[in-house]
């Protein structure tokens, strides 16, 4: 039998039939309908070529650019290769007029870059062209090499040179270095990564050990290789933070994070908080995002709820994080909280040795603020295993608007009740 | 929240209402604000007398005495079949109406006299009384102006709402007293396509809507709000009192307006109904 869909799902009528469409239905129109020439149809259906034009299944295509792909930012299909692309075409390009726009509407301000990527993916050399005669491919290497001779010193003046082209051709890092931020932190990363990486290699593998990440050693050689520009030597730093992976590969292997992790614990317990969340439902709650970071030893939580009163939105949820490679030894340990004070939530980080102090205060302020807010931060039902929030019948049992009002004796004493008089 | 935006609010009411849902166009039906069908056992069986008579909230009635003398909706046609379905069909349908349901062939659906005389010696329904319309505007934003904390936030979700184009009829998110129906009638003959579907109780919807849509009401205050219901409340009454509005002399005595009911009667009544009688208060057992 075949089974109506409504258009609107509201719609119960008796009539379902006459204001609904089958998806059948649906299909033989899509395959019967035909697509512009030169764009792969949605839907279409194939005939038996000797048995009568016997129709076979229709053939539904769901790759991509099917219909036209308006996503396809290069348009690599299916105009490609062909004379419907504008750029293959002298006719359509007159018509369409530069910068005005292309088929889909785009209009020229995204249209400039499509163009220019565009030109990049197909015709590299007109695009490399097109870069030098604007400037923008940045200092080449031969001029510093011409000038200092094949030194330390030629290729550190162009590194120099060639990372503030970067920052001065993009507002981006344009406003990052007028905001004292590190202009390409990507940068920093990756050169420290590779230092720490040889380093690693050295001090750990030089007996010819497998050592851990080898793989990952090797590939970031080759991409450095490959892209010498991004990086610079910064030994000393790295001679440092080597020291700290190594003292903390020590510190994971003899569970001392989780110690410490456990007295956090026991200490939450004993202020009131719980780790699971869910009340009577036998749910155990876990903290997914946090599991992910450092592996879980057995019976241990890292995440703790409080609240001063289930009925009203607030609440502190305290998580703990073990920073292994941080070269502060305070911040090795450290404890998250999150604040939930009706419609607001603020997050921060402390060292653990704060946890005595910290947790007290920020109980006290969240008691105080207990029925002043209406609201409910998503992030607290989440907490709470409310997944389904956005369920508009859902009862969290938070008290607020469902209580009844209080309508008085009559329509003043009701007034001045609701307005707080 | 990832993707897309930052459009993802990230607070929620407490009760898990969202804006949208901060009009309840229940409380008219709770507070006869609103016209009242009854249908008799004859008319349809008895999910939908159920459904429908719940709105006189048990008051006894008597067809063709307290009814007005012509049904607003009546078939007599045997090629035409009428359905009563509830307005807000994904609340209701499963705990309290069963679905969309057939009224029996010469069935009809009477309205309960509510007519009422100005001084002009014109009559309306009590539901299109300026005092009346105005009292269904005012509570039914009453859930709104007790979620907004303050003028300010109240003026802008007025904003919010105006600006919200979805239909404030049957279908929305918006609260509907169970008892609001709509009557879809359709061809049997299925070489004719006559279908059509009435919603009689639109009109209320639509000028809650309207005052929603009006600027004078969008600047108003919580406190001008609030004393606006003290207002058309006392104004009604005055009227009733003075003999300026007079009552159909068959007027149903189970309307809580009816005839004999004091102000302080009434008011505690409307008190009385909104918190305990109205599911917007209530929670729905889908």
């Amino acid at each position: 039998m075949r089974k109506f869909i409504p258009f609107n799902k509201d719609y119960v009528g008796p009539d379902i039939e006459a204001n609904s469409q089958h998806p059948e239905d649906l299909i033989t129109s899509l395959a019967i309908s035909q697509p512009r020439k030169g764009i792969r149809p949605l839907v279409s259906i194939k005939t038996a070529p000797h048995s009568n034009g016997t129709l076979y299944r229709p053939q539904i295509n769901i790759g991509r650019a099917a219909h036209g792909d308006l996503d396809d930012r290069f348009e690599k299909e299916p105009e490609q290769g062909t004379d419907a692309h504008p750029y293959m075409n002298a006719e359509a390009m007159k018509h369409w007029g530069c910068h005005s726009r292309n088929w889909y509407g785009y209009n020229s301000r995204l249209w400039t870059p499509i163009k220019g990527d565009f030109y990049k993916k197909y015709y590299p050399e007109i695009h490399k062209d097109w870069q030098s005669t604007m400037g923008l491919d940045g200092p080449k290497i031969e001029d510093f090499v011409a000038e200092h001779g094949e030194t330390q010193k030629a290729w550190n003046e162009w590194s120099k040179a060639s990372l503030e082209h970067q920052t001065n051709s993009g507002r981006v890092s344009r406003n990052r270095l007028e905001n004292g931020i590190l202009v390409d932190p990507q940068q920093h990363f990756r050169n420290a990564l590779f230092n720490v990486t040889s380093l690693y290699k050295d001090a750990l593998a030089s007996d010819g050990r497998n050592f851990p990440g080898r793989d990952t050693h090797s590939m970031l050689k080759k991409y450095f290789e490959k892209n010498p520009h991004l990086r610079s030597p910064n030994v000393e730093w790295a001679t440092g933070h080597l020291e700290h992976l190594k003292n903390s590969i020590d510190e994971y292997a003899s569970g001392k994070w989780n110690e410490s992790n456990d007295k956090m614990s026991r200490y939450l317990k004993d202020q009131g908080f719980r780790d699971d969340f869910v009340e009577g439902s036998g749910l155990t709650h876990s903290n997914h995002e946090l599991t992910r970071a450092n592996p879980d030893i057995g019976g241990s939580t890292r995440s703790h709820l409080w609240m001063p009163n289930r009925q009203e939105p607030y609440g502190l949820h305290v998580t703990y994080h073990h920073n292994p490679l941080t070269p502060d030894p305070s911040r090795r340990h450290m404890f998250a909280v999150e604040k939930f004070l009706g419609a607001k939530k603020t997050h921060t980080f402390h060292p653990m040795e704060d946890l005595q102090t910290v947790i007290p205060q920020a109980m006290e302020e969240v008691n105080s603020k207990i029925g002043k807010s209406q609201q409910v931060h998503i992030k607290l039902l989440e907490h709470l295993g409310f997944t389904q929030f956005r369920n508009a019948s859902t009862d969290w049992g938070f008290s607020g608007r469902r209580a009844p009002i209080d309508f008085g004796d009559n329509p003043e004493d009701f007034a001045s009740k609701f307005l707080g008089k | 929240m990832g993707g897309g935006g930052s459009s993802i609010p990230q607070t929620y009411h407490k009760s898990g209402l969202n804006l949208s849902e901060d009009v309840n166009l229940a409380s008219a039906h709770s507070i006869d604000l609103s016209r009242k069908y009854v249908v008799d056992e004859n008319a349809a069986n008895k999910a939908l007398r159920d459904g429908i008579n719940r709105s006189t909230f048990g008051a006894p009635f008597t067809i063709g005495k307290d009814t007005i003398p012509t049904p607003p909706f009546q078939n007599n046609d045997p090629n035409i079949e009428t359905s009563i379905s509830p307005a807000n069909y994904q609340t209701y349908s499963q705990s309290l109406w069963y679905g969309p349901i057939k009224l029996h062939p010469g069935g009809q659906i009477h309205q309960l006299e509510d007519r009422v005389m100005d001084s002009n010696g014109k009559a309306l329904h009590f539901d299109m009384l300026p005092e009346v319309k105005d009292l269904q505007y005012r509570f039914s934003l009453l859930p709104l102006a007790r979620s907004s904390n303050n003028d300010r936030q109240f003026k802008s979700n007025k904003k919010k709402l105006s600006s919200n184009t979805s239909p404030y009829t049957y279908g929305s998110e918006i609260l509907h007293h169970p008892s609001s129906f709509r009557v879809t009638t359709r061809s049997i003959n299925p070489q004719i396509y006559d279908r059509s579907e009435l919603d009689p109780h639109g009109h209320i919807h639509d000028n809650i809507r309207s005052m929603i849509d009006n600027p004078t009401h969008q600047n108003e205050s919580l406190e001008e709000h609030i004393n606006g219901i003290t207002k058309s409340f006392h104004s009604l009454m005055d009227k009733f009192e003075s003999g300026e509005y007079r009552r159909h002399p068959n007027f149903w005595n189970g309307h809580l307006f009816a005839e004999g009911n004091d102000r302080s009667q009434i008011w505690k009544s409307i008190g009385d109904r909104l918190t305990t009688q109205d599911e917007y208060f209530q929670k729905v057992n889908k």
